[in-house]
């Protein structure tokens, strides 16, 4: 680079920050605007969310025993109480059992479901309404139902296997190794809708043209979902799929409502965990460590969900 | 773009001073929005909890009661309260708990952000709530409304008594027996009530056929024991919870024997259905109404429900206490459901008058009734009602079940321990280890002693002289 282009590099720059500074008042005042516009919700955020989320963290690090004034600190004794808890152990297998079961067949019955919805045919609007039905029902309503389906006396499932001869009756949520299958049926039912909703949305993006163009190339039906479908989708899908992982990772009440993460621990989860140690085993700080343990999975799930959004927005 | 005009194409606002512009009122927005979300977050943070308050400048007394299954018997108590509020010049509200483990977890929550109601009957007994320091000296009222009833029951007496004082109520005696399908197991040749823990498994084993949906016994084998099936057996293999000196005593060999004893009902003996690790509190008596079950063990909650709704198996029930074992027993196992007033209510008077209205004789003799079998009374004063002496059934249980009764805490009293393992049921863990996760009972029963010792330990630093 010459001096004489170095010279007009170098006032060039100037001139930009010289035209920075003239501006800076008007991008201060629109800062401030935009720190306004976000007080609110940071306000609340921080209220709702950061203290009692820091106040729980400083708890985990004290011998808190509900009702208690005294509270000793016991700096990471409550953590190391964990990793040699077996019961935790437990719990963190049935989360990931739980969440990865329960994501991958709503994704699969979500995306089904879509790709049929898409389609015209008589009756769709209903069909679509029907579809949401479970998602639209308050979480203890389905779970009860379900509960009641799956008594052991008088449910309908075992009424319905018993009657067709298929299987004896059983205690479906009595037994561990049927209970968290049942478990996961019941979240997947009321869940599936919620990825069927979004994929049918993400499918109608995709111009009808791409088809027909891949179909004149030859494409059949499964090429045609592997090149244009689910590219057109997978972004969508990638979203809906981690923001279903984070809200599944946190399920409490469907688990509750139904075993109260029995028999035994067969479907215990982190979630529940948290809620058996500190409210009904009285030991408050040890369950928000077991609670603290979910913090950084959930803080990279959240990463990677704020990653796809983004770059979906870049893509659109 | 010239020196006046705004890189987002809007007008200055030094164009016309006296117009309200977009950006102004979006600045004002932003403000009020934020007042509107920091005020009442802020505010809340002052507050001081919910009792005593004041309504409409007069006192308020909240009550959070447990939901008993017989609706009449709850009505008595809001009517009862709602008369002291009226002749007090005060406001009362009850809040009706279920029988769950939310419940109790909505008491956790309470205790801890100190945001308890005046009032308050807690799932289990209130001693935790007395070692915490949360529950104020009721010794004057105890004394006040058992004048008025005739005198307390000796056993009743020691319940709330700690240190010489008393700390809470005890508004009645839930005692849960045995009820028998007298029909099924006469076809079988059998008498019942059956006065033996053995017969009473020889002869589920013979009245038991799931093929046509009946089981001898129908016992939860999990948290769902509200009825405490299990301290009667406990107590026959000679074994109990705690001895007389409130120490933990569930490591010892009678009490492993009487778990596998109890256990083996589901798994070896298969004379319990199939779904009893799973059982909720109200699951025995649904299952007996149904017809399903051959015995089931509650209180007078299942005579009510059969009373009502079922009147063939109300004809074909007899009642008796739990079988004895080597000359242990026979047993009955009574709840004595407790009422105290919280430390932080500013409307103790009034919460006192509330309780009196309640335990008077207008409104205790009306409960008693209303409850239909289900609560007998703690005042010796009321016994001798009609409805306790000319009904078979109540006569049959005050004479012949009453008597075989023990606390749920005996050998020794309500400690703070004794609270804590009742009210988390701690014991159906232990019962679903075994029956569904093939743990053997003694390793149950050792990771069962191990919690409640943990939990003794955590009283027994702080009270050394309650425990002996």
């Amino acid at each position: 680079m010459t001096d004489e282009s170095q010279l007009s590099v170098l006032s060039s720059v100037g001139a930009a920050r010289r035209a920075h500074r003239r501006q800076s008042p008007r991008r201060r005042r629109e800062a401030v605007l935009g720190y306004a516009f976000l007080a609110p919700v940071t306000l609340v955020l921080l209220a709702l969310l950061g203290y009692p989320l820091v106040k729980a963290l400083i708890m985990s690090l004290h011998r808190q025993y509900v009702g208690f004034d005294v509270a000793p600190f016991v700096g990471l004794r409550n953590y190391v109480d964990i990793v040699h808890d077996p019961t935790y152990w437990h719990a963190f297998q049935n989360t990931i059992v739980f969440t990865v079961a329960s994501v991958v067949l709503k994704l699969g019955l979500g995306l089904l479901t879509a790709i049929v919805l898409n389609r015209e045919f008589r009756g769709r609007g209903l069909a679509r309404s029907v579809v949401l039905i479970p998602w639209a029902l308050p979480t203890v309503v389905t779970v009860l139902v379900w509960s009641w389906m799956y008594n052991d006396s008088f449910g309908l499932v075992n009424h319905l296997l018993s009657g067709l001869h298929l299987a004896k009756p059983h205690s479906w949520l009595g037994d561990p190794s049927t209970a968290m299958p049942a478990v996961v049926v019941v979240d997947v039912w009321r869940g599936f809708p919620f990825f069927a909703l979004i994929l049918l949305a993400g499918l109608q993006g995709i111009p009808e043209e791409l088809y027909e163009v891949a179909s004149i190339d030859g494409a059949g039906r499964w090429r045609q979902f592997r090149y244009v479908t689910w590219p057109g989708i997978a972004t969508v899908a990638l979203v809906v799929t981690l923001l279903s992982t984070i809200w599944t990772l946190n399920e409490f009440s469907l688990i509750w409502v139904l075993t109260q993460g029995g028999p035994g621990d067969a479907t215990t989860v982190l979630s529940v965990l948290t809620f058996k140690a500190a409210f009904l085993g009285n030991k408050l700080s040890y369950g928000v460590a077991v609670s603290a343990t979910l913090l950084p999975i959930v803080v990279l799930l959240i990463l990677a969900l704020v990653r796809a959004v983004n770059r979906r927005e870049a893509t659109t | 773009m010239t020196m006046n005009e705004q890189p987002d194409g809007a007008e200055s606002p030094q164009a016309d001073p006296k117009r309200y512009t977009r950006r102004q009122a979006l600045r004002w927005s932003a403000g009020t929005l934020g007042a509107l979300a920091a005020g009442p977050t802020l505010l809340a943070g002052c507050g001081n909890g919910s009792s005593g308050k004041k309504s409409g400048g007069r006192k308020h007394v909240s009550m959070w009661l447990m939901k008993y299954y017989v609706p009449e018997a709850n009505t008595v108590i809001e009517k009862a309260a709602q008369e002291a509020a009226d002749k007090g010049g005060f406001t009362v509200d009850i809040q009706w708990l279920p029988f769950e483990n939310s419940s109790y977890a909505k008491w956790s929550a309470a205790v801890q952000a100190n945001q308890m109601p005046d009032i308050g009957m807690p799932v289990g007994y209130p001693a935790q709530y007395w070692a915490m320091g949360k529950v104020v000296d009721v010794s004057d009222l105890f004394d006040e409304i058992g004048k008025d009833g005739g005198g307390w029951f000796d056993y009743v007496k020691d319940d709330p008594t700690i240190n010489g004082k008393q700390w809470w109520i005890p508004l009645f005696n839930e005692t849960a027996f045995g009820f028998y399908r007298k029909d099924v197991f006469a076809a079988k040749g059998i008498t019942a009530p059956i006065g033996d823990l053995d017969q009473l498994l020889h002869a589920a084993q013979q009245v038991t056929d799931p093929a046509k949906k009946m089981y001898g016994l129908g016992l939860a084998m999990s948290h769902g024991d509200w009825a405490h099936n299990l301290p009667p057996v406990l107590w026959a293999f000679g074994a109990s919870l705690q001895d007389k000196d409130g120490r933990i005593v569930s490591d010892s060999p009678e009490f492993v024997d009487a778990i596998t004893w109890y256990t083996d009902l589901y798994l070896k003996y298969k004379v319990t259905p199939p779904g009893a690790p799973s059982w909720t509190p109200a699951s025995n008596n649904q299952e007996y109404a149904a017809g399903t079950i051959a015995f089931a063990a509650n209180t007078g909650s299942i005579l009510g429900t059969i009373r009502k709704d079922k009147p063939d198996i109300l004809k074909n029930t007899v009642l008796g206490p739990w079988g004895q074992r080597g000359g242990n027993g026979p047993f009955a196992v009574t709840n004595l459901p407790g009422v105290f007033i919280t430390k932080t209510s500013k409307a103790q008077d009034e919460a006192k008058a509330v309780i009196k209205s309640i335990m008077s004789p207008t409104y205790y003799k009306q409960f008693l009734v209303a409850a239909q079998s289900n609560f007998l009374p703690v005042l010796k004063g009321y016994l001798d009602l009609p409805f306790f002496t000319q009904d078979a059934l109540n006569s049959q249980i005050v004479k012949e079940i009453l008597p075989a009764a023990r606390t749920r805490w005996w050998p020794y009293k309500a400690t703070p321990t004794f609270s804590e393992v009742d009210s988390q049921v701690l014991w159906g863990k232990m019962l679903q280890r075994i029956t569904t996760q093939h743990w053997s009972p003694k390793q149950a029963v050792d990771e069962f002693t191990k919690a409640a010792k943990d939990i003794n330990d955590k009283y027994r630093q702080l009270y050394p002289n309650l425990y002996g």
